[in-house]
């Protein structure tokens, strides 16, 4: 009789342990920052959510900062400028969101033969920096013969501080 | 005579042809402006809906 409740008890027991494994294996809450980054509208999630655990689209949380820079070069009727807009958050020392868009603005003797471009050149979402460039290709009118040929770009580092840092331009 | 004064003409158009063209030179390099080397964002209210 003893030995039947001990069977049984000690079944129910490994049961609760199977039951509960999975919850104690899973560890603390993860963070919104933790679970989801978003980099330039690709959204990175972690491989521990499920799906029905997925956050509505937005920013990847923590505090976000938005700056456009300019990259110019000629005086009238020749200036041609490229201007790039970016917008990132950060949190616990990471990147969490990161947007970028870029344009130009010319002269009328000015215009763009190829771009604007924008590229993401290292880090992102979940690293400690990213790094964006922007470039166009421009042509303008010359009072000669032939077109005017000329390059604008900007390489800047966005920090989860809010912090950027053009590192080249051209 | 006409014809000297033809020369000149043409010759007068050119130089002030090239001339133009060098201060179109010069203006399609002046000035410029570059991204600091260094700033802040501007503060961005973007949270993520609950």
């Amino acid at each position: 009789m003893n030995s039947k409740r001990l069977m049984i008890v000690g079944a129910a027991a490994l049961a609760l342990l199977f039951w509960t494994a999975p919850v104690y294996a899973a560890g603390p809450p993860k963070t919104f920052e933790e679970l989801v980054s978003v980099d330039n509208g690709v959204r990175q999630v972690s491989s521990a959510l499920s799906p029905t655990m997925l956050p509505p689209e937005g920013g990847g949380g923590g505090t976000c900062w938005g700056k456009e820079l300019e990259r110019s070069e000629g005086a009238w009727p020749y200036a041609h400028r490229l201007f790039l807009y970016t917008v990132w958050c950060g949190s616990g020392g990471q990147i969490t969101y990161r947007a970028s868009d870029a344009r130009t603005s010319h002269d009328f003797m000015c215009w763009n033969t190829s771009g604007p471009h924008v590229a993401k050149l290292a880090g992102g979402a979940g690293w400690t920096l990213v790094q964006v460039q922007a470039w166009v290709d421009v042509a303008c009118h010359s009072p000669w013969w032939f077109d005017w040929h000329d390059s604008l770009m900007m390489r800047v580092n966005y920090y989860p501080n809010g912090v950027y840092q053009t590192v080249a331009w051209d | 005579m006409a014809q000297a004064t033809f020369v000149r003409l043409v010759v007068a158009l050119v130089a002030v042809w090239i001339v133009v063209g060098l201060i179109a030179v010069v203006l399609f390099h002046w000035g410029g402006t570059h991204p600091p080397s260094r700033g802040k964002g501007d503060p961005v209210g973007l949270t993520p809906l609950p």
